[in-house]
């Protein structure tokens, strides 16, 4: 990457008073806390609280028995391919709309197949099932999924105004039967995919059909995600009894439950084992493919994989990082500097954009050449080597990311996305990571936090081991695979080599074309073509969600 | 058997000349200050000078240790003898030139010091042992040529600073501050303990090397020093390595002869 | 026929040579009778606090820390009589007359330890048996002996099962078997790991060579149960079992001796090279333009088993100097960082310990941790990485200290580790292992 053309540098010039090459700066003149905007707000906001609450709050002047943060310039970060820039606070999720919103439409979502329940109906039942039928079916779910009654009398509903996201549409991949579901119930491959992705997904699907429930995002807030699948069930079954008019203790009515119950429903996430147990549909359970799946900026840019794997990346960071391990398994404040490093201030950007020049220039492009020791060797080492220079080229950039986990992220997912780009080959592309990660080790002498390169250690045997619990396709694994169960700072880039593997392909989907489909879906609160951008609206307070319950509490 | 002499550390480069030195540990570490023991304790914060050590459990020959052929043939350290608690001291180095860098105090301190317990994390180093014995230790750390005053620092919590600028001075950064640099003497002096607890006097730890001199006794490979793209023999090394536990964790029996 | 063509020397845990050429699957779990004693015994063996039953049942103190139900309490001497208690505890689990059961008093009636007949095991699918049984079976001696009537019943439950059915273990409970429930397992195959080093340091009594060996034992018979040993993998778990829990060819022990003065953990990665290369294991390779010899090896199998042996030599040399376990997982990275860069071959595991070790490092000395590594085992997420060959190190280690924690392997380990030490073919697994293995090795 040429000097003028390096990506960071912006941001670095917006971040520091200095030259991004300056290697000399001057600390504990910013007066602490104070420099800072969002720790003001926070502690007139504090103030105000203790003042009424009567027990001691926030007081950043505890900190350090009396030395405040910001001894050094407390920078602001740019959300990577966007103009928005904002603090570090702002991207904390629980100081951040937008990343509640992605997790909430994520766990609230299940699909369901319908073929089944129309076999029940036509075999057991001997009812007609026409597209008509199937129209006033998802008309009658629409109306009971957010929480309404529909057979039994003197029912308690949920208030429309509080669940207003929650709803049913349904896809195929048989072009006549999608012409004749009404369009207000349809994900229409045809419309939101390319025409290249569109005849992949549709090859993959058939004639089947499925529905996509999106349940509530209250529900989603209050319960868990073991409770979509069963409050989706529950309204399915019933709403099968209203608009088809059944019996509704018969035997043949357990058939639709234990279709959406257990043989047609696909959650997002499987359940955790005991000592991180949760159940179906947390971020623990949801396959790194499946995110990269979930991820929607494929559709948008299929020529520059690049792009996409860095939106994917930007959520896995925000569900695994910040989320998942940040908050589920570790407790605590959490690990937003961990995760932010691979979506802010266009770093990782720049290390992935120079690998994929690197390998268009010397192998012709993306996915030309087979894995080979030859070509992971080559690919990761010169990425690793690129971004590790330009750490120790521009001091600034060091000073951005501050602690080793975050430089080892960036560094490693650049060498990995690149390797996947060139191969096509996920697993191949996480190999590239582990080399990268050794080298950067070897180069620095040191490397992440405490933890840090457990799977860093363990992955370059288990890239391709095929023992019990070791060996998997890496687009299968998540963070209860056993390396990679623990540790932070790594998931976010994986899911993006597994997205420019396959976008380095020209794949439609990466593990699953259902859920790619699922998502294909204006109506959702978050915008999944564009993850960054609505990262970079709820720092700035302009992403409303949903979930809202202004009307069942006093105005304020 | 082959003629087998330790090698300690591959690579072509001076960094890695360097490595492999200061990990020999019949190389003997230059002297370049004298701190006292009573004011390496203060520095440490575990206890004050001249109190008698604590103990976490009684001396071994007063508890009886259990019939074991290890405790038997392992000849404990003095400070395990005698029941010491285990404290620590810490380090940070900066990215700039510091004569180590973490991994290189893990793979120098495992080679050179029995009985050592040390962490490694990007930005700081624990080194932990019996009371008494790690004085020992840390006075070789704190009074050779792998301290520098000013891009080394001694922190038990609060570190941050190892990649950050360095200030006007050419000082790691250090919220706490509990180092600055004396422009009368030229020398850096720590005003506080490794936690940050005020000293009742200040410690001198001497001057700062000038920057060739870092850059000569530096373990540390950088773009605008020694470049590591330039030691192709230590990246072919960890390629090897790499490729040998990948081939490996595929099928352990097809690696051979490579 | 044996399917490997190698054979060991065996040592004991001083030493002393205990037989020579003894082809390595006589050391196997599929083959040793020992070994397979020492499985069935963890099984079957059972640790009963009878104590804590009694001082439950008064105090109403039943099913978890704090949890006092008012009003109820049951005074029964049971510690008094232990004897009568174990008489008929004994009856109720035998299937026949003369068979395997056992029921031992111990500490005065404070505890009693308990064989399940293999029959009862054999008899059904689960592990569990061991525990089940003995709980259900002191319940029904305890309601027998002591005419407990219909109101008061639940309480014995209680205090002999904890809070079980409402938590899936037995939550303050005062029956203890080595292994967990099957929830609590990580994944398949991964009961034996589930054992914490507390215990099986205080069962080898903190004989280092024994704690070491008998965590190897079933660290890797593990291996075999969750399908790891096997075809290509089933060499390298064996000659792994064998250099490093065994003392195969007296390796662990030569390290140790060879460093116990003054020998750092760098000394004993020096000594390891030293020894693969004159049992002709490791061999030059190139040697490099700036004079840096590669090592290669046309086994890796075996250079894997001497870096074994030689990383339990180095924790012993620095947990044994130290006399304290923390000192462990540091082990796990540099002895395998150092061995590395020393010969540019793969560390134990091939990376795995190195993994564990730094997982290990981390959560037990940060905040996000779980404790010292006398609670570390197997089967967790920390430890899991590495195939049986870090846990046998870790509970060498914590053989080895003398006291440097709060939480001591006593603490911890509560009555288990202390009563399953009366068992020989566990205390000594060593031994036991060796003889089997002599009278089978014609025979393999």
């Amino acid at each position: 990457m040429s000097e003028e053309k390096k990506m960071f540098l912006e941001a670095l010039r917006r971040k520091f008073k200095e030259s991004p090459e300056e290697k000399q700066t001057k600390f504990y003149i910013y007066d602490g806390w104070k420099q800072s905007k969002r720790k003001r707000e926070f502690v007139e906001a504090a103030q105000k609280v203790a003042k009424e609450r009567k027990v001691p709050f926030y007081n950043p002047d505890l900190h350090l028995g009396g030395i405040p943060l910001g001894q050094r310039v407390l920078m602001p970060y740019r959300l990577s391919g966007t103009d928005i820039y904002c603090e570090g606070d702002d991207l904390h999720f629980i100081n951040n709309a937008a990343m509640q919103q992605m997790w909430h439409d994520i766990r609230r979502t299940v699909i369901v197949g319908l073929d089944a329940a129309h076999t029940v109906l036509q075999k057991r039942l001997g009812k007609e099932v026409t597209p008509e039928t199937v129209n006033h079916y998802l008309e009658v779910l629409n109306h009971a999924l957010p929480g309404a009654a529909v057979v039994q009398e003197h029912m308690v509903e949920t208030h429309p105004g509080l669940v207003s996201d929650s709803y049913v549409k349904v896809f195929t991949g048989d072009d006549e039967l999608a012409d004749e579901i009404d369009d207000r119930f349809l994900i229409d491959i045809n419309k939101e995919f390319p025409a290249e992705q569109a005849a992949q997904l549709k090859a993959a699907i058939g004639k089947r059909i499925y529905q996509v429930c999106r349940m509530p995002t209250l529900v989603a807030m209050t319960c868990d995600g073991g409770t979509m699948s069963r409050w989706a069930a529950m309204q399915i079954s019933m709403s099968m009894i209203n608009a088809y008019k059944l019996m509704a203790g018969e035997a043949a009515v357990g058939e639709f439950a234990f279709a959406a119950k257990h043989a047609e429903v696909i959650e997002m996430g499987t359940l955790m084992p005991w000592r991180r147990a949760r159940g179906p549909n947390e971020p623990g359970g949801i396959p790194l493919g499946y995110m990269a799946d979930i991820c929607q900026a494929s559709r948008v840019k299929p020529e520059d994989p690049v792009w996409v794997a860095l939106e994917a990346i930007s959520m896995a960071a925000v569900l695994y990082d910040q989320f998942w391990f940040g908050s589920y398994m570790s407790g605590g404040v959490g690990f937003t500097q961990y995760a932010t490093c691979t979506y802010t201030d266009n770093i990782l950007d720049d290390f992935c954009y120079y690998g994929a020049e690197y390998v268009r220039k010397k192998y012709g492009g993306f996915a030309k050449v087979k894995p080979s020791w030859d070509v992971i060797n080559d690919v990761a080492t010169e990425v690793t080597l690129y971004g590790l220079e330009q750490y120790e080229r521009y001091p600034a950039l060091m000073e951005t990311h501050f602690g080793g986990s975050q430089r080892a992220a960036v560094v490693a997912a650049g060498a990995g996305v690149s390797v996947s780009l060139v191969t096509g080959h996920s697993t191949a592309g996480i190999n590239g990571w582990y080399l990268s990660q050794l080298l950067h080790k070897e180069e620095m002498g040191r490397l992440g936090f405490y933890g840090y390169d457990c799977q860093d250690q363990c992955g370059s045997a288990n890239s391709f081991s095929w023992r019990s619990d070791e060996g998997l396709p890496f687009n299968l694994r998540g963070v209860n695979y056993p390396n990679y169960a623990l540790n932070v700072g790594h998931q976010s880039a994986y899911c993006g080599i597994i997205s420019a593997a396959h976008g380095g392909r020209g794949d439609a989907w990466t593990t699953n074309p259902l859920i790619k489909v699922a998502f294909a879906d204006k109506d959702l609160k978050f915008d999944f073509t564009h993850p960054r951008l609505c990262f970079g609206k709820g720092a700035l307070r302009e992403f409303m969600p949903a979930g809202e319950r202004d009307l069942i509490i006093p105005s304020h | 058997m082959v003629e087998y002499k330790p090698q300690y550390y591959p690579g072509g480069s001076n960094v890695s000349a360097n490595r492999r030195k200061y990990i020999d540990p019949n190389y003997k570490l230059r002297k370049l200050r004298t701190i006292s023991d009573d004011d390496l304790v203060r520095l440490m914060g575990h206890r004050v000078p001249g109190e008698a050590y604590k103990s976490v459990h009684p001396p071994l020959e007063e508890l009886g240790e259990p019939a074991c052929p290890i405790r038997e043939l392992v000849e404990p350290t003095p400070g395990a003898k005698a029941g010491d608690r285990i404290r620590y001291i810490q380090f940070t180095d900066s990215v700039y030139f510091a004569p180590l860098t973490p991994y290189m105090r893990a793979w120098m301190g495992h080679m050179r010091y029995r009985g050592v317990d040390i962490g490694v994390l990007s930005g700081r180093v624990p080194l932990e042992a019996r009371e008494r014995d790690l004085e020992k230790v840390a006075k070789e750390l704190v009074e050779t040529e792998i301290f520098d005053p000013a891009r080394v620092g001694i922190r038990g919590a609060t570190v941050h600073g190892h990649a950050l600028r360095l200030d006007e001075n050419g000082l790691m950064f250090d919220a706490l501050r509990r180092f600055q640099y004396d422009k009368n003497k030229g020398e850096v002096v720590y005003v506080k303990d490794q936690v940050g607890v005020p000293l009742d006097r200040p410690i001198y730890v001497g001057k700062p090397a000038p920057e060739e001199e870092l850059r000569k006794i530096t373990s540390q490979f950088r773009v605008d020093g020694e470049a590591f793209r330039n030691d192709k023999e230590l990246i072919q090394f960890v390629q090897r390595i790499h490729m040998l536990r990948t081939e490996a964790g595929f099928d352990p029996n097809r690696v051979k002869e490579i | 026929m044996p399917k490997y063509p190698d054979k060991v020397n065996l040592y004991d845990d001083r030493g002393k040579l205990f037989d020579t050429n003894v082809p390595v699957e006589a050391l196997s779990p599929l083959k040793n009778t020992a070994i397979q004693k020492i499985i069935s015994y963890v099984k079957q063996c059972v640790a009963v606090n009878l104590e804590g039953v009694e001082k439950a049942l008064d105090t109403g103190e039943v099913g978890g820390k704090w949890c006092i139900i008012r009003g109820r309490s049951l005074k029964l001497d049971l510690v008094k009589n232990a004897g009568s208690v174990a008489d008929s505890l004994k009856k109720c689990l035998q299937v026949d007359p003369d068979d395997d059961t056992e029921v031992k008093v111990l500490k005065g009636g404070k505890h009693l330890l308990v064989k399940v007949p293999a029959k009862r095991l054999n008899a059904g699918v689960e592990y569990t048996t061991g525990a089940t049984a003995v709980a259900a079976a002191l319940c029904c001696t305890i309601i027998e002996n002591f005419n407990v009537n219909i109101w008061d019943a639940d309480l014995i439950h209680a205090a002999v099962w904890g809070r079980y059915p409402q938590t899936m273990e037995m939550l303050g409970g005062n029956v203890s078997s080595l292994l967990a429930v099957p929830q609590q397992n990580e994944g398949m195959g991964y009961a034996l790991r589930n054992i914490p080093c507390a215990h099986i340091a205080l069962i080898a009594k903190k004989n280092a060579m024994n704690a070491a060996a008998l965590s190897a034992i079933l660290e890797q018979t593990a291996m075999f149960e969750m399908g790891d040993a096997i075809g290509s993998f089933e060499r390298l778990h064996l000659l792994g079992l064998a250099y490093q829990g065994l003392n195969a060819d007296n390796i662990v022990y030569d390290l140790v001796k060879e460093n116990a003065k003054t020998g750092t953990l760098g000394d004993v990665v020096i000594s390891t090279v030293k020894r693969a290369l004159s049992d002709g294991v490791i061999k030059p390779l190139k040697k490099t333009p700036a004079g840096y010899t590669l090592y290669t090896t046309s086994d890796l199998n075996k250079w894997n088993a001497y870096a074994a042996a030689g990383l339990l030599a180095g924790t012993m040399i620095t947990c044994g100097s130290a006399r304290s376990m923390q000192h462990a997982p540091s082990v796990f990275i540099y002895f395998n960082d150092l061995l590395e860069r020393e010969t540019g071959l793969p560390g134990v595991d091939f990376g795995r310990v190195t993994g564990t070790g730094v997982e290990m490092s981390f959560f037990s000395h940060s905040i996000y941790g779980g404790g010292n590594p006398a609670v570390f085992h197997g089967n967790h997420i920390v430890t899991r990485h590495s195939k049986g060959f870090t846990i046998p190190c870790v509970a060498a280690a914590v053989a080895l200290d003398a006291g440097t924690t709060i939480y001591t392997p006593e603490r911890i380990s509560g009555v288990v580790g202390e009563v399953l030490s009366e068992v020989p073919e566990l205390r000594e697994s060593l031994r036991y292992v060796n003889e089997a293995a002599v009278s089978i090795k014609g025979g393999v």
